[in-house]
C-alpha cells in the first residue's frame, strides 16, 4: 500500500535515504582514487574538509518530483508512472491541490530552494547518486609541494577561486579526480 | 530602472575549461544576494553602509536597487540558505539587508561602496560602459558573475560567486 506524498517522506529519507560524507562509501575504481588524492593534499599540508560523496538515488528520486510537482513542472501522474524501487510513495492525492500540497511539504522539509532562489529541478541521477563524486574544501596557507600519482612533487599556490586551481586541478587528474569548474567543492571521476 | 543581463536558461553541459583568477579587489566588494541576504568575502561591513543591488529575476532583464546593510545574517533565521554556502567557502560574511520600496531583493549581485551608473546599468569597473551580471545553474550551486567584457559567458567574468546547495540540479550555465 503506497504511502502518500508529504512530511513522512521527509523523515523517512533522513532516516533510510541519506546523503554520506564518507569516502568509504564512493564506488570503486573512484573511491582509491579519491583516498590517495586527499592522502597527497593531506601529507602536503592542505586541510581537506568532506562535505558529500554518495547520495542517495531514493533521495534524488523524492527531490526530483515533489520539487517538480510543487512548481507545476510535472504533473503527479507523470510522477507515479517513473516509480522508484524500494519507495513506495503515492504522488497523486486525487486533486492537483492535494498533490502540490503534499510535494510543496516535501520541498519544505528537505529545505529546496525553489524559484526565484533556483529555477531549476533536483537532478534524479548524477555522479554522486552513482559514489562517482565528491564535494570537498582544500585550503592551505601559501605555496605546498602536493605529489602526483607518478611521484613527481609539484608545488602549487593557494588561490581563494578553486575553480582556477588549475595546478591543483592536474593534481587531481592524475589520481583519475577531475575537477568540475562550475562548482567549486566538486570533483568525480570524469569530471562532471 | 532596467539594466541589461542575461539569465541563462539554455541547457547546456558544465563549463571545460579553466578560468583563472578574477580580480583580485571585487571579491571584497561585489557579493551575492539571496532571500535578502548578502554573502560577501572581505572585512567585516558597518551598518548602514549603502549597496547597489542588481537585482536578477527570472526574465531577461534586472533591476538596479538602492538598500543598505541592516545588520550580520549570522543565523538560519536571519539568512536561510546560508548554511550550505558558508560550508562551502569559509571566508564569507553574511548580511541582511533593507527591503527597498520595490519589496525584498531575492536574488542579485551586490557592490558595496560608491560605484558608477551608466546607461540605466552599473559600471562596475569604470571603464564608462554599463556591465552585464548573471546568474546560472551549475550542477550543485547558483553561480553568479559580473562581464565587464560585454560577452557575458565569454571568457573570464570580472567577479563570480557560488551559492552552494548541496545537492545536484539540473543545469543550465553555458560552455565555454
Amino acid at each position: 500500500m503506497p504511502t502518500k506524498s508529504g512530511m513522512f517522506w521527509v523523515s523517512w529519507a533522513n532516516e533510510n535515504a541519506t546523503a554520506s560524507k564518507s569516502v568509504d562509501d564512493l564506488a570503486e575504481p573512484f573511491r582509491t582514487s579519491a583516498k590517495a588524492f586527499i592522502t597527497a593534499l593531506r601529507d602536503a599540508g592542505a586541510r581537506v574538509d568532506v562535505m558529500n560523496t554518495l547520495r542517495s538515488p531514493k533521495r534524488a528520486y523524492l527531490f526530483h518530483w515533489c520539487w517538480r510537482i510543487s512548481q507545476a513542472h510535472g504533473t503527479a501522474q507523470q510522477a507515479d508512472a517513473d516509480p522508484m524501487a524500494g519507495v513506495d510513495i503515492l504522488w497523486n492525492h486525487g486533486s492537483d491541490v492535494a498533490s502540490k500540497a503534499g510535494a510543496a511539504e516535501m520541498v519544505a522539509g528537505f529545505g529546496l530552494a525553489v524559484p526565484p532562489q533556483s529555477t531549476n529541478p533536483p537532478s534524479k541521477a548524477t555522479n554522486h547518486t552513482k559514489g562517482m563524486a565528491i564535494d570537498m574544501t582544500i585550503t592551505w596557507n601559501g605555496t605546498i609541494n602536493i605529489k602526483k600519482a607518478d611521484n613527481t612533487v609539484v608545488a602549487v599556490p593557494f588561490q581563494t577561486n578553486v575553480n582556477a586551481n588549475t595546478g591543483l586541478h592536474a593534481i587531481g587528474a592524475s589520481y583519475g579526480v577531475h575537477k568540475l569548474v562550475t562548482d567549486a567543492p566538486h570533483w568525480s571521476h570524469n569530471g562532471r | 530602472m532596467r539594466v541589461s543581463a542575461t539569465l541563462l536558461v539554455l541547457v547546456s553541459g558544465v563549463l571545460a575549461c579553466a578560468r583563472p583568477a578574477q580580480d583580485a579587489t571585487a571579491t571584497t566588494r561585489i557579493g551575492w544576494v539571496m532571500s535578502g541576504c548578502l554573502a560577501i568575502s572581505g572585512d567585516s561591513i558597518a551598518d548602514g553602509t549603502p549597496v547597489t543591488v542588481v537585482a536578477l529575476g527570472t526574465g531577461d532583464t534586472a533591476t538596479v536597487v538602492d538598500a543598505r546593510v541592516t545588520g550580520r545574517g549570522t543565523s538560519e533565521r536571519k539568512c536561510p540558505v546560508r548554511a550550505a554556502a558558508a560550508s562551502g567557502d569559509g571566508s564569507l560574511r553574511f548580511y541582511t539587508l533593507s527591503t527597498p520600496a520595490s519589496g525584498p531583493i531575492e536574488v542579485g549581485i551586490a557592490m558595496v561602496g560608491p560605484v558608477a551608473r551608466k546607461d540605466g546599468g552599473v559600471d562596475v569597473n569604470g571603464d564608462d560602459r554599463a556591465d552585464q551580471f548573471t546568474r546560472c545553474t551549475a550542477s550543485e550551486g547558483i553561480s553568479f558573475a559580473v562581464w565587464t567584457n560585454g560577452r557575458p559567458h565569454t571568457g573570464e567574468p570580472f567577479w563570480s560567486g557560488y551559492e552552494y546547495l548541496g545537492y545536484d540540479v539540473e543545469p543550465d550555465c553555458p560552455e565555454q
